[in-house]
């Protein structure tokens, strides 16, 4: 996953450096190892990693910028004629949508030839995007299936800042005005701001991870507070659990509001069991076995009074290679003694790789495709492993009105309207 | 009976249509700075006429009224009151409704309008500091925080800076533009020899806002129900601060979000400031007043600025919801007996204005100026909505073009907002343009999700002003505590010493 960044200055006088580093720092946690910033520079467009060198980003009107993973910036990034279109996740359609979005550009009305151009991706697997013109116009429209989220907001009369993330927007001291719903979009300039709508997908959902892992705690994602989802399921795992615990905890920062959820329901007090080391890291987000390794322990120094001699439940949102807790398995036995461990995870096993390219997962590495769960248990050394199931999904779905792309997790839309 | 109506845009057209739907015979005369085609038509429909002058010139408009003799004169916008057009007329003898060139100092002069909000103690006041120097704005606006930047004389809404200014790693650029924004400020009020106090920086405040109008004698004071005004350009609440890109009223007196006890503090406020205004000029105020509040946090109603006129577009909400005959109320407040008139209005009934205006309103009005635009009255008739003509003006070729301002507005109401917000979708659609220059208006006003988010937004800032309520520290902004220091002055000093 990464994160997408779009401003537009109505006033003069704003110097967008700040905002973008600002912007770009409240969407690290998406993953992404690489910062791109583009922005209209006079006549022409200019691009760079955002640092303080940027020459004329300082009065630039209109600014786009992104989180992405190096390897492959130029899956997501096409240059137009007149334009630099930036996508929240590769895909071979980038080309042929920044043809459509440029033919769009030269109407008068550019909302409503935007909205023809765009409607024959409806029911195309297509990633959402954000445009900046030469004429200092930006469009943005979030992607007919709808797997990746995208919003708008507002700082007073003076700014537009449209944002993978909700979290960006309120980083920035704007508010958060709308959530696009797939297929829609916006194109805005100085002279005008139209939404528009592209057509409408039967098949549109969210990636589950999006809820799941990738926001943050303090994001709405299509008007989901993603703290409040997380909660519920920790709720819901409660009925998996058959055995009595002491304690509940979990793997900062990701799981935390999973574990107060189950912590509520079993009766048994959550507590900070972890404490981490350097900055927050996303360890599922990292491409290497070291690095990854790296960003598990140093989120792993045990607060050893809380476990020891204790039947302690742990959580997460999910588990993709095992090794994270394996790694809690190994600190709480071995080095702080704890009785029993029992391993909660808030979504239902991860059987395949994401065919949308929004999450990395190898199929040969997933613990879940490759083990059953006795050897699992065995392979973490732990008492008991449970996950969620699909239909607790589904309920989450329904309670929370939205629908899920689940593929990766055996099913492809769980939920409905 | 004869009446003259002062002014051009869609705030006059409004006051045309119910002034012409009074049961007496009316005899419609117009003065307008150029000629509006719909001002044109309702006029000479009642066998009056356009005449199309400088309206903010005494010497031409009282030229038009003793060339026609009217019964009564009516002010519509502001510039002419500040130019001292109502008092002429009066001194020749004219019955006007309008306020007079010293009661307007309430609109035109931010900074008298918050003193006299301070010196007497109304609820509803924002801290606030004004400048006449510059080096001084520029030192105090260094260390201001989170403020509002205005200018200190009121030119038609424009060059008010809102920098919210919470986050700390921003600051450094929100100053800069603060900065800006007051030497501009200084430099556009140089046009202005009239305006001693040049930038005002008050207290930046966040709520709902909303506007109450009255009718007014000087001794009674007939309030109109709420209106929601809709500032920014763009949907979503985005963009540039315009004149108002439409708005919504009713049911009742309040509004949706809005409480009845909400309701009653702000026509209370606003009946204060009237009294103690005219306490203050020592003249009678006679025309229409208006407050433009919004519900904070801070205090619930609080007053942003005031309006010696009606609203624009607010007065045009309520064509389809006056009942009574409005020529009647206007007329005897102009002649001092609106003692124990009344005010029918329909309590069902709610509805909505849309703005419609060319492309480059508000930042680029000359690029948006000088395009040809047709409508189709009757279609939008047929929906039971109104059409205003606001910036178009009617050329010798007999085409309309547009003017770089709001052009037209539609008003149309039922008896909820879902089948209002219908009507008005279809009736903005029988607007168009004729070289194929684009025409915008705000799909949002007046939708469910619109109407949502303000109730949120209300019930947000309710919370926080009923905790300061409960413990009696309403109004009361910040204690400056600094430590090492102790506690200091608000560094926004009000009122002025």
């Amino acid at each position: 996953m990464v994160g997408i960044l779009s401003i537009l200055a109505f006033e003069t006088g704003w110097d967008l450096l700040y905002f973008v580093n600002y912007g770009l720092t409240a969407l690290a946690h998406r993953g992404g190892d690489t910062k791109l910033v583009c922005w209209k520079h006079g006549d022409n467009i200019a691009c760079g990693d955002g640092e303080s060198s940027a020459g004329g980003l300082e009065n630039s009107e209109l600014v786009v910028a992104a989180w992405l993973n190096e390897k492959q910036l130029s899956s997501y990034t096409v240059e137009g004629r007149s334009s630099i279109t930036v996508s929240d996740r590769p895909s071979k359609y980038l080309v042929e949508l920044v043809e459509a979005v440029e033919r769009a550009l030269n109407s008068r009305k550019p909302h409503l030839e935007l909205s023809k151009q765009l409607s024959v991706f409806t029911e195309e697997d297509v990633p959402s995007f954000a445009t900046l013109t030469t004429r200092g116009e930006l469009v943005v429209w979030r992607s007919s299936t709808g797997l990746t989220p995208l919003s708008i907001g507002g700082y007073g009369f003076d700014m537009v800042v449209a944002s993978s993330e909700t979290s960006a927007i309120e980083i920035l001291d704007a508010d958060t005005r709308k959530h696009l719903s797939p297929s829609e979009g916006a194109y805005i300039s100085r002279r005008q701001v139209r939404l528009f709508k592209s057509g409408e997908s039967l098949r549109c959902r969210l990636c589950l991870f999006e809820l799941l892992y990738t926001a943050r705690h303090d994001s709405t994602v299509d008007g989901v507070s993603a703290y409040e989802f997380r909660k519920h399921l920790g709720r819901e795992l409660g009925k998996y659990l058959n055995s009595a615990v002491d304690v509940v905890s979990g793997v900062p920062e990701t799981a935390l509001p999973y574990a107060i959820g189950l912590s509520e329901v079993v009766r048994a007090p959550y507590e900070l069991g972890f404490i981490g080391t350097a900055q927050r890291s996303r360890s599922m987000l990292k491409e290497g076995v070291r690095e990854k390794l790296i960003s598990i322990h140093l989120k792993l120094n045990p607060v050893k009074s809380v476990f020891r001699g204790k039947r302690v439940a742990v959580v997460d949102d999910s588990m993709v290679t095992g090794s994270t807790l394996k790694t809690v398995a190994q600190i709480l036995r071995y080095r702080v003694g704890a009785r029993e461990l029992h391993v909660l995870l808030a979504s239902p096993k991860l059987v395949g790789a994401c065919p949308y390219g929004v999450v990395k997962l190898d199929p040969s590495s997933l613990i879940s495709a490759q083990l059953d769960c006795s050897t699992i248990e065995k392979y973490l050394d732990v008492d008991s492993v449970s996950w969620l199931k699909e239909r607790d999904i589904e309920s989450a779905a329904l309670r929370f009105g939205t629908r899920f792309c689940c593929a990766c997790f055996g099913r492809d839309i769980v939920g409905g309207r | 009976m004869k009446v003259l109506l002062v002014g051009t845009g869609g705030r006059e057209h409004a006051l045309a249509k119910l002034l012409i739907s009074s049961r007496n015979t009316v005899k419609l005369y117009v003065v307008a700075d150029y000629v509006n085609p719909g001002l044109k038509r309702d006029s000479e429909a009642t066998g009056g006429r356009l005449f199309a002058t400088n309206t903010n010139s005494p010497d031409f408009v009282t030229a038009v009224a003793e060339s026609v003799s009217p019964d009564l004169v009516v002010v519509g916008p502001e510039e002419p009151q500040f130019h001292g057009v109502v008092d002429y007329l009066k001194e020749k003898g004219y019955v006007v409704f309008g306020a007079s060139l010293e009661c307007s100092r309430i609109e035109k002069s931010k900074v008298f309008a918050r003193y006299l909000m301070w010196k007497y103690g109304i609820p509803g006041r924002l801290h606030f500091t004004a400048f006449r120097s510059l080096s001084d704005a520029e030192e105090f606006i260094k260390y201001a925080g989170d403020v509002v930047v205005k200018p200190a004389r009121q030119v038609g809404g424009k060059g008010v800076r809102v920098i919210r200014d919470t986050k700390a790693f921003l600051s450094e650029v929100k100053q800069q533009v603060k900065n800006q924004s007051v030497l501009r400020t200084f430099d556009d009020l140089s046009k202005h020899y009239d305006s001693d106090y040049r930038v005002l920086v008050e207290q930046r405040v966040e709520g709902v806002e909303y506007t109450a109008q009255v009718i007014t004698d000087g001794s009674y004071v007939l309030p109109l129900p709420l209106v929601q005004d809709y500032p920014h350009a763009y949907e979503l609440d985005l963009g540039y601060e315009t004149g108002g890109m439409g708005s919504i009223s009713g049911p009742g007196y309040a509004l949706p979000f809005v409480t009845q006890e909400e309701y009653e503090v702000t026509v209370k406020i606003v009946g204060e400031v009237l009294r103690r205004l005219q306490d203050e000029v020592k003249e009678r105020y006679s025309g229409a007043f208006a407050g433009q509040m919004m519900l904070t946090g801070l205090w619930g109603p609080t007053a942003i600025e005031f309006y010696s006129r009606f609203g624009d577009p607010e007065l045009p909400c309520l064509i389809p919801r006056i009942q009574s005959d409005f020529l009647e109320v206007v007329d005897r407040a102009a002649r001092g007996a609106l003692s124990g008139a009344k005010l029918e209005v329909s309590d069902s009934y709610v509805s909505i204005v849309k703005a419609v205006a060319p492309a480059g309103y508000p930042a680029f009005r000359d690029e948006g100026s000088g395009h040809p635009v047709s409508v189709d009255e009757e279609k939008i008739g047929e929906l039971g909505c109104h059409l205003l003509y606001a910036s178009v003006e009617l050329r010798p070729d007999g085409l309309m073009y547009t003017k770089g301002s709001r052009a037209f507005e539609v008003v149309c109401s039922a008896e909820d907002y879902e089948k209002a917000y219908r009507a008005s979708e279809t009736a903005v659609s029988y607007i168009t343009s004729m070289d194929g220059w684009p025409l915008y208006y705000r799909s949002d006003i007046g939708s469910n999700w619109l109407l949502d988010e303000r109730a949120r937004e209300a019930e947000r800032v309710r919370t926080v002003y009923r905790s300061k309520q409960n413990r009696g520290t309403i109004g009361e902004f910040f204690t400056v505590w600094v430590p090492g220091e102790g506690v200091v002055a608000s560094p926004l000093l009000s009122p002025l010493r």
